[in-house]
């Protein structure tokens, strides 16, 4: 390659065609919409009420998830 | 030994051969700057192109980009230290035994190797100074970006319904992960997962926080490089040899005073980089009000490292 | 504390000459007496503990009391000079008055002072080593988080990093997604807060151990299966693993996303090769030799110089290729 500037602007046409044309790790970010949802007991139907915490159903006792909130960021202990 | 290489002698062959060294050594690196040079000309518009045309949210294909601009630098840069390697400081070692014997061969053996080691440092840092253009060129706009995410907040925070009885469900602050919010209505728990551009205000806010912060810590270096100079000032006063009792006096007086000086610009670069550092966590808990608690911990941890190590 | 040293070197010095005494000697010659030099006394084995690498004939508490000794007389002798010292300094102090007295107590070679440096980088320095570093039910920074164990929040990452899909990942967990990711900011935070590196130390043990969790086994990216040859290979075979590193480092130089280059051309995701370098990162310190490391990092550089030119030849060579001396 001479010191010619067509070279360096050859070079980095093809590095930006290289660079453009991969697939990152991970795939590309899917970009997301902010959005809400409910989950409601797939035992009994019910929806999750605040009271009653979110770890167990309030009226079957089905078990929505098997660990037991602590202080955290957001979420505080849950009383038993 | 000194006269082993007296006036008439020839000199040794590799005399000749360091001087050709010498000569090749500047043109090939003036030949491999041209080419760094040219490259990183051409690459500052290209890459600041690919970065407005990238639309991954991560910005990949220009960061793609730069890495491989900053490997043809690493190449170039590499080059350089082999060919040192052998030619110049190889060089010194295979002819230094021999040439410790004659004060003139030494001076210039070693006079060889100054000059070429200073040219090589002068290549470094032009090449420093591209990586740091370079490097810029990638540089976000974090005031920009964190008025989108709260602009965004702004817009949507009244648009949620509950799921279970269609109450209005207000977004009541900024969240960056997926949180459970109650309907004041039903008290069902919903579940709110941000958008994109809320999840990357964690990621943005430290970056921001530095950013809004950064003429502070620039005073603490600033106070440093201070300190730096006086000791510089300092070291050439001693080493410079007094033409009388007077003139060495007065030198010791001034650097009496540099002294004075230096200490005191060590303890305000300490109070400017501790005033940095607060400054910067409580932009941050601004920014992140929810990680204040974590943060102060943090900060404590930091504040004991710094005090620590100075 | 240097009696016993002295007085087990002088026993095994009688107990030499006892044995040199009742050697036979060879026949002299019929001219002058040859002059028998006394053969050098073989210095003693010194038998080290498994877990503090410390010589078993002293005690920790006769070699801290011998390193103070050493320290408190140098800030001593620094302050009848005018000089008081930072806590930089004294730092500075412990850390080479122990290498000294470890060095003159155990005759230890460079690798092994480092290898006893490491394993006591806790007492020492205050700060964790991988490899030698034990998790303390009682400590604050290693209490769960939404019942989420560091174990299980390294585990998570792994499986996240293997490409395995979060909502299954929680669902094996028993847990939603908001309580996953408030784990992920948090136990990020508790790293930040901890001075000693202990969390991100033990993160990275357990990452390298992710691969084992009870409720997390069985889930497995799409593909895995194809990469497993080559990740036992790089598990089991360094020379294998400084090679793709070197790789590795050599695609993301030309432009190339070099984990997706990797999982492209053996089939192994970033997650397991990084649970791997854990693995190696662990071992080595555990097993501390400079001679090997070197070869290593100059097999790695070697390999990353051929696939440099691997990927130099595919764009059409460099830019200064043609630039010679």
């Amino acid at each position: 390659m001479s010191d010619s500037p067509e070279k360096p602007l050859a070079f980095l046409r093809q590095l930006r065609q290289k660079a453009a044309s991969q697939t990152p790790y991970g795939g590309a970010a899917q970009e997301q919409s902010p959005r809400i949802s409910a989950i409601t007991c797939p035992n009994c139907g019910a929806p999750r009420a605040k009271e009653d915490g979110l770890v167990r159903c309030a009226y079957c006792e089905h078990a929505f998830m098997s660990v037991a909130i602590g202080d955290g960021l957001h979420l505080k202990k849950q009383a038993d | 030994m000194a006269g082993l290489f007296s006036r008439g002698a020839a000199a040794p062959v590799w005399v000749a051969e360091m001087e050709e060294n010498r000569q090749r050594w500047f043109a090939f690196i003036e030949k491999l700057e041209a080419r760094m040079d040219g490259l990183c000309t051409a690459a500052l518009p290209e890459l600041q192109q690919v970065l407005a045309e990238d639309e991954d949210a991560y910005k990949r294909t220009f960061l793609r980009m730069l890495a491989g601009i900053k490997g043809q630098l690493e190449n170039i840069r590499e080059k350089i230290r082999e060919v040192g390697e052998e030619k110049v400081r190889d060089f010194f070692s295979c002819h230094i035994d021999e040439a410790w014997g004659s004060d003139d061969l030494r001076q210039r053996l070693y006079a060889f190797r100054e000059v070429c080691t200073g040219r090589e440092n002068a290549f470094e840092e032009r090449h420093a100074a591209w990586l740091a253009r370079l490097e810029k060129t990638g540089k976000r706009d974090l005031e920009a970006e964190y008025r989108s995410i709260l602009d965004e907040h702004a817009a949507l925070r009244d648009s949620f319904c509950c799921r279970q009885c269609g109450a209005p469900v207000v977004v009541d602050k900024l969240y960056f992960i997926t949180s459970y919010l109650v309907c004041s209505h039903c008290r069902t728990q919903n579940t709110f997962e941000p958008g994109s551009k809320a999840r990357g205000l964690e990621g943005l806010a430290r970056e921001l926080a530095e950013a809004r912060t950064e003429h502070l810590l620039a005073a603490s270096e600033a106070e440093r490089q201070r300190d730096q100079d006086l000791y510089l000032k300092i070291h050439e006063n001693r080493a410079r040899a007094a033409d009388s009792p007077a003139t060495a006096a007065s030198r010791k007086a001034q650097n009496e005073v540099w002294q004075k000086e230096r200490a005191a610009t060590v303890l305000n670069a300490h109070a400017a980089y501790e005033t940095y550092l607060r400054a910067m966590f409580d932009e941050w808990n601004s920014i992140v009000p929810d990680l204040a608690e974590h943060n102060e911990r943090f900060y404590q941890r930091m504040l004991e490292d710094y005090r620590r190590s100075r | 504390m240097f009696k016993k040293l002295l007085n087990s070197v002088l026993g095994g010095l009688e107990e030499v000459k006892d044995q040199v005494s009742r050697q036979v000697a060879p026949p002299a010659p019929a001219s002058a007496p040859r002059y028998e030099p006394e053969p050098e006394p073989e210095a003693p084995e010194v038998e080290f503990d498994p877990e503090t690498l410390h010589g078993t004939h002293y005690s920790i508490e006769e070699f801290d009391a011998a390193v103070e000794y050493k320290v408190q007389a140098w800030i001593a002798q620094e302050a009848a000079e005018g000089t008081t010292l930072g806590q930089k300094d004294v730092d500075n102090l412990y850390f080479n008055f122990r290498r000294d007295v470890y060095r003159a107590w155990t005759g230890a070679d460079n690798d092994q002072m480092i290898q006893w440096e490491l394993a006591n980088s806790m007492l020492h320095r205050g700060t964790a080593t991988s490899g030698f570093t034990k998790d303390d039910p009682e400590s604050p920074l290693l209490q769960p988080i939404h019942g989420l164990s560091l174990k299980d929040y390294a585990a998570i990452t792994l499986k996240i990093s293997q490409g395995v899909d979060v909502g299954a990942i929680c669902q094996a967990m028993g847990i939603e997604p908001a309580i996953w990711e408030e784990c992920n900011v948090l136990w990020c935070k508790r790293m930040q807060e901890d001075a000693s590196f202990t969390v991100q130390t033990l993160f990275g043990q357990y990452f390298s151990e992710g691969v084992s969790h009870p409720k997390l086994a069985a889930l497995q990216a799409g593909g895995a299966s194809a990469g497993n040859a080559n990740l036992e290979r790089l598990r089991s075979d360094r020379y294998f693993y400084e090679e793709l590193c070197g790789a590795r480092q050599a695609a993301y130089e030309y432009g190339l996303d070099g984990a997706q280059w990797i999982l492209e051309n053996f089939a192994i995701s970033l997650g397991d090769f990084q649970a791997v370098a854990m693995e190696h990162l662990t071992l080595q310190n555990q097993n501390w030799n400079s001679e090997e490391m070197t070869r290593y990092m100059d097999y790695q550089q070697e390999k990353q110089k051929e696939y440099a030119a691997k990927f130099a030849a595919e764009q059409g060579g460099n830019i200064a290729d043609d630039v010679t001396f």
